[in-house]
């Protein structure tokens, strides 16, 4: 009996042995491809196998009791040690996508909203994004976690739909914190037990440029750097990190983390066989174009906003109000005062306005980049409006910017903020800048807005003559249209190649065609807020001419 | 089935058959062993016992236990400094609970089985030891095995909570002094954490009722709820079915014989609103009539009247201030709610008044109020008082706070809650509730009045910051509560909806005393020690007519039966819930035979799962984690003594049937 004992005993141990010494060769085979980078603390970091051996395949039922358990509580707002036990799953369950996936938003979505103050959930969203960085760092370069932090970048902190408060508070918050802090001493220590995260980490020094160990490629990654994934934390920011560029002074905008998260998973997307787990690749592919384009209007809001504070007026809520706020003021127009506050408004403003040109124009070139691959091509139909979108926004900026700058010029800043002899040249830039954008606006709302049978009706295409145009309009239209249409042969498919001194006229007749007839317009809403940035480029240039 | 007892063994048919089998057990089958019973041979078998289990090496399991416990703890993932004891806590007294109630299975169900199997029983069973003897001194031995793990592990959970308290504390002075690293909404619990620390034992004061008025009452009789059924007025009745005639099925359907009348005394007045927030210029400059919507509800809450089955769906005006409000319940409706019945005794229901518009605010007077019935007269009064509560949400009653509503209070009102005497210029409470819905930009905060009714002192406002679900600690001066009778005003000047909770739940409790966490400790682990002293009575009868192995199995179904039990059939009553089933689940068009089946079918199913919960031990009466880990002194009469009570209420009938199966076993030749 105890020979026998023995025997099983030892064959046990040996068995218990070799399985760990499997799991050392896989995982090292495993590390050769996609090495995992330390962790804090080898108690913290144990990994599933570790874990599934203590439990001796009780990890099921104990998995089990941990979901409904967390459910339940969630359901019952009762939060306590829920965030033990969401890490308990994550650590019973390494393997699933979709377990990672639904606990960052179960945190970052479910949780916050049961906080009442707006500094907790700002933490629990944060606490959403740590989940997805404990995943990664078990699972480097995992696509459909990389994407979620993507998104709580995007609708949690940068964009969160139906309250701008919240909105106001987390932008101007995570970008503060991406800046060195100011006085908090480093007592604060990730991992000691009760830490909590209150905010988040920093990125940038004290200059404004990210920090070097985010842009540094880890070794796991170094397959990958050829065809353009580096690995590096914030790879994609690197393009705005240069003096050029001007790094990022005032922190860094959650969509701008977003987009770079984006990028990482669409490019991993391209390059190597991974898939998100339910969302479909052209999504995932168009992703990065798509938070650009969000994270220039979010800084031209911005811009538009301190542009407004350095001339004094007061703020409305919407951004769209913010359009005729400053357009009628000359060159000449007085900022509030001299005092340094205003000219740091106005030094931000300016860097801002800048910086959504060459947002706006680096969302252009990624949408343009997304329909030449044969994902994008599939759907090119669907991105033609945003490409041109931001284009038209690229020119209205573009102007703005030397708009502002004329103003500074023009000022009694001492020293100037910009330099008194660029007056000129900022002012011809202006107004060359401006009369693109109006053609680009009114491009667009003839191309994309304009409804089907009215641009058929009012556009003068191949069946054009007078007296049908005299039949459908009545005579005092047709006279009206007549003149400059006569010769012209286009419709919405080419409207590009028309001469863009006609879409002024053009926009007009069917404009008064609509209210003759009291027709009902799908994308009247569309179409008012261009004609709000035609109107104040419009203005602005009747200043410049 | 117990119809034909006396009504004592009816009531009690469990306490009756213990108190059976132990008489006959003891005083009849085992009179000769009870009077032949000698400590010292018990106390020799116990060391034999405990001797056995450590040359098995019991005790080694412990370091691996402390092991895995502060492994687990290391993956712990806490909000703040506080949670992190309760979570540690929580795993050291879980898993020394678990290891101790494992092991007495596993050594107390094989103990027997093997002695005999062994042939070791022989050089006991001839020996002058009585089977009572080896019974009780196995028990005694396991029961001492228990004692020195849980000794060990309660050294242990001693030592390393100490550890984190001081740890944590440093840490969050550390946080303190940080300039910009502390919210100013939890500063004040920081700074609690710092100056008390984090290992409590807290006596606990509860509030005797909570009432939300529409502004502070003035006087006993002022008390209103507001309207845009934000409010709701409570009260409860005994009604006696036996003085209520029954309905006749063939009388006119107008007759009221079966039903009763309601008389509803509400008061209303006009309210004005605040210069902040007035009235919308398109309202009508003449006010709505007022109107109530009520509803009578039986115990389980299981039957509804309402006034939509009175064929008023938008609710009942009411009549001039002064006025009574009479409504008829038919004998139709009062049927549902007391089911008629030749011997059923008094059943509680109870009245919610709900009011519509917001242009005045309501109150109901008791003189008046009752229920009557029509044919003899005779009137029913409500047996408490009534509650003025506010609507229910997701953490309790809802108060409105802010410029729309800025003189909603709520009151708890403390009674006979006087602290352990101490010269501590100031008292500490606890303040843990609900925000469910805050404006934008809003910070959410509360401010209290603490009133000494019997000194009439009124303690300066104190306003704090709150949080959903996170606990908030404030000092309040002692002059305002030592009376034990005080009144605490509760408002919030946020555009929020706080919720509050009363009860065992209160979400204000008054801190009596902070008692030795060591000595709570004790009794946690007294509870654990109680509850593996029953699963080794149990293991141990199993394996007196049980291998081994089914013998473990048993134990684990009795232990685990009351609540398996408990969650197939979730219910008070067994009646009512077969028929309750048949009309959620089953279709509409159901024949009565199919229904009638179905709905018996479950309430046998029901019985039967209710009688098996009855007789096996109910295991969550051994709650040793609950309390300590939330910082609460256990309660003796609340804790203990029911866990005492099911311990040895199981055990001692259990203890002697297993002397009496052991008494005429075979176990030597």
């Amino acid at each position: 009996m105890n020979r026998r004992r023995s025997t099983l005993s030892i064959l046990l141990i040996i068995s218990l042995l070799a399985t760990a010494a499997m799991s050392v060769l896989v995982q090292d085979r495993h590390d050769a491809l996609l090495p995992r980078p330390r962790v804090a603390s080898r108690l913290s970091g144990l990994d599933s196998f570790a874990i599934g051996l203590l439990l001796g395949g009780l990890r099921g039922p104990l998995v089990m009791v941990l979901w409904a358990s967390s459910e339940n509580q969630k359901i019952n707002k009762d939060l306590e040690d829920i965030d033990t036990k969401i890490d308990l799953i994550r650590r019973l369950q390494p393997e699933f996508d979709s377990v990672h996936i639904f606990q960052m938003w179960n945190k970052a979505y479910n949780l916050s909203v049961m906080m009442a103050n707006i500094q907790n959930k700002y933490a629990a969203i944060l606490d959403g994004l740590d989940y997805g960085r404990s995943v990664l760092e078990q699972r480097a370069d995992n696509l459909s976690v990389l994407y979620q932090m993507g998104e709580i970048y995007f609708n949690k902190l940068g964009n969160p739909v139906g309250n701008p408060a919240d909105k106001r508070y987390y932008n101007a918050r995570l970008a503060a914190e991406t800046l060195p802090p100011l006085n908090v001493a480093s007592k604060l220590q990730k991992g000691q037990p009760g830490w909590r995260r209150t905010r988040h980490d920093t990125l940038l020094d004290s200059n404004g440029f990210i920090l070097p160990a985010l842009l540094a490629p880890p070794s796991q990654a170094a397959a990958l750097a050829p065809l353009g994934y580096t690995g590096a934390e914030l790879q994609f920011l690197d393009v705005y990190n240069t003096p050029q560029a001007g790094a990022f002074p005032y922190g860094v905008h959650p969509i701008a983390l977003a987009y770079n998260y984006y990028k990482r998973a669409a490019v991993l997307q391209s390059i190597t066989a991974q898939q998100h787990v339910t969302i479909g690749e052209g999504a995932v592919a168009s992703r990065p174009a798509v938070a650009l384009k969000y994270w220039a209007d979010n800084m031209w809001e911005h811009a538009r906003r301190l542009e407004a504070q350095t001339l004094g007026k007061n703020l409305p809520e919407e951004k769209l109000d913010l359009e005729p706020l400053t357009a009628s003021l000359p060159i000449n127009a007085h900022f509030l005062d001299l005092s340094q506050n205003t000219r740091n408004l106005l030094q931000e403003a300016l860097f801002t306005y800048r910086r959504a040109t060459d947002v706006a124009k680096h969302a252009e070139t990624e949408y343009r980049q997304h329909i030449a691959t044969s994902r994008g091509a599939e759907n090119a139909d669907l991105y033609f409006s945003q490409i041109d979108s931001a284009a038209a926004l690229v020119e209205l900026l573009a102007a703005d910017t030397d708009y502002l700058a004329a103003m500074a010029a023009s000022s009694a800043f001492n020293p100037p903020l910009v330099p008194t002899a660029q007056i000129d040249s900022r002012r011809r830039s202006a107004a060359q800048h401006y009369r693109k954008a109006i053609d680009l606006y009114y491009f667009l709302i003839l191309k994309y807005y304009t409804e089907d049978d009215l641009a058929t009706l009012i556009y003068p295409s191949d069946d054009y003559n007078f007296t049908t145009l005299e039949h459908y309009l009545g005579s005092n239209l047709a006279a009206r249209v007549y003149p400059w249409a006569i010769g012209q042969k286009f419709d919405k498919a080419n409207i590009r190649n028309a001469d863009p001194a006609l879409f002024p006229k053009l926009h007009a007749a069917v404009t008064a065609h609509v209210t003759a007839k009291k027709l009902f317009r799908e994308n009247a809403e569309d179409i008012a807020e261009y004609e709000t940035y035609i109107h104040r480029a419009t203005q602005r240039l009747a200043h410049l001419q | 089935m117990f119809a034909y007892f006396p009504d004592f063994i009816a009531n009690n048919p469990g306490l009756f058959l213990a108190a059976a089998i132990v008489l006959i057990g003891l005083f009849g089958l085992g009179l000769k062993d009870l009077l032949r019973l000698s400590p010292t041979r018990l106390w020799a078998v116990s060391t034999i016992a405990l001797q056995q289990s450590f040359r098995r090496r019991v005790l080694w399991i412990t370091p691996l236990l402390i092991l895995g416990i502060v492994t687990v703890c290391q993956l712990q993932k806490s909000f703040d400094a506080q949670d992190v004891i309760r979570q540690t806590t929580m795993v050291c007294l879980f898993a020394s609970g678990l290891l101790v109630t494992l092991l007495t299975i596993i050594l107390a169900a094989t103990n027997l089985p093997r002695e005999i199997e062994n042939r070791v029983i022989y050089t006991i069973a001839t020996k002058p030891v009585t089977r009572l003897e080896i019974v009780l001194g196995k028990i005694v031995g396991f029961a001492r095995v228990s004692f020195w793990i849980l000794f060990i592990m309660g050294l242990f959970t001693y030592g390393y909570l100490h550890l984190r308290n001081y740890t944590l504390r440093n840490y969050v002075s550390a946080q303190l002094a940080a300039p910009g690293a502390v919210d100013d909404s939890i500063r004040p619990t920081l700074e609690y954490y710092r100056e008390h620390g984090l290992l409590h034992a807290r006596d606990l004061g509860l509030p005797d009722s909570l009432n939300l008025y529409s502004h502070l009452p003035t006087s006993p009789t002022d008390r209103w709820i507001p309207g845009l059924l934000e409010g709701e007025m409570l009260v409860r009745f005994t009604i006696d079915p036996l003085r209520i005639p029954r309905a006749d099925p063939a009388a006119d359907p107008a007759s009221t014989r079966g039903g009763v009348f309601l008389h509803l005394p509400i008061l209303y007045r006009s309210v004005s609103r605040p210069p902040s927030n007035p009235r919308p210029a398109t309202s009508p400059t003449t006010l709505p009539v007022p109107r109530i919507s009520f509803g009578l509800f039986n115990a389980n809450k299981t039957a509804v009247i309402t006034n939509r089955e009175l064929g008023a769906p938008q609710g009942i005006e009411i009549p001039n201030a002064g006025d009574i409000l009479t409504l008829l319940i038919p004998p139709k409706a009062l049927a549902q709610l007391l089911p008629p019945n030749p011997n059923a005794s008094p059943a509680d229901l109870f009245l919610q008044i709900t009011c519509d518009s917001d242009a005045y605010e309501y109150s109901m007077s008791r003189d008046g109020l009752a229920i009557s019935v029509p044919e003899t007269r005779h009137r029913f009064l409500p047996v408490t008082d009534i509650a003025f509560a506010g609507r229910d949400g997701a953490y309790g009653q809802q108060l409105r706070g802010g410029s729309d509503a800025p003189n909603r209070v709520a009151l708890y009102r403390f009674t006979n809650q006087k602290p352990h005497p101490t010269q501590a210029p100031f008292r500490l409470f606890e303040v843990r509730l609900g925000v469910e819905r805050l404006e934008e930009d809003a910070s959410s905060y509360i401010t209290l009045d603490f009133l000494n009714r019997d000194t009439g002192q009124l303690a300066p406002t104190i306003q704090t910051s709150v949080e959903t679900n996170r606990s908030v600690y404030l000092n309040v001066p002692a002059s305002a509560v030592d009376s034990g009778n005080f009144d605490v005003i509760i408002k919030t000047p946020s555009n929020a909806w706080l919720g509050l909770r009363d009860g065992p739940l209160a979400s204000l409790k008054f801190v009596k005393h902070d008692q030795s966490f060591a000595l709570n400790l004790v009794k946690s682990l007294f509870i654990i020690w109680l509850m593996s002293l029953l699963v080794t009575i149990i293991a141990i009868f199993a394996s007196t007519f049980l291998s081994w192995p089914i013998a473990v199995v048993l134990t684990v179904v009795v232990l685990s039966g009351h609540w398996a039990a408990q969650q197939v059939v979730d219910v008070q009553s067994s009646t009512g819930i077969g028929r309750q089933i048949v009309n959620d689940l089953m279709p509409r068009d159901i024949d009565p035979a199919s229904a009638r089946a179905v709905s018996s079918s479950v309430d046998a199913l029901v019985y039967t799962l209710n009688s098996v919960a009855a007789i096996l031990p109910d295991i969550s009466q051994f709650s040793a984690i609950q309390e300590i880990q939330q910082g609460i002194a256990i309660s003796p009469a609340v804790v203990i003594f029911p866990a005492l009570q099911v311990t040895f209420g199981f055990g001692l009938p259990l203890l002697v049937l297993a002397y009496a199966f052991l008494k005429y076993k075979e176990v030597a030749p």
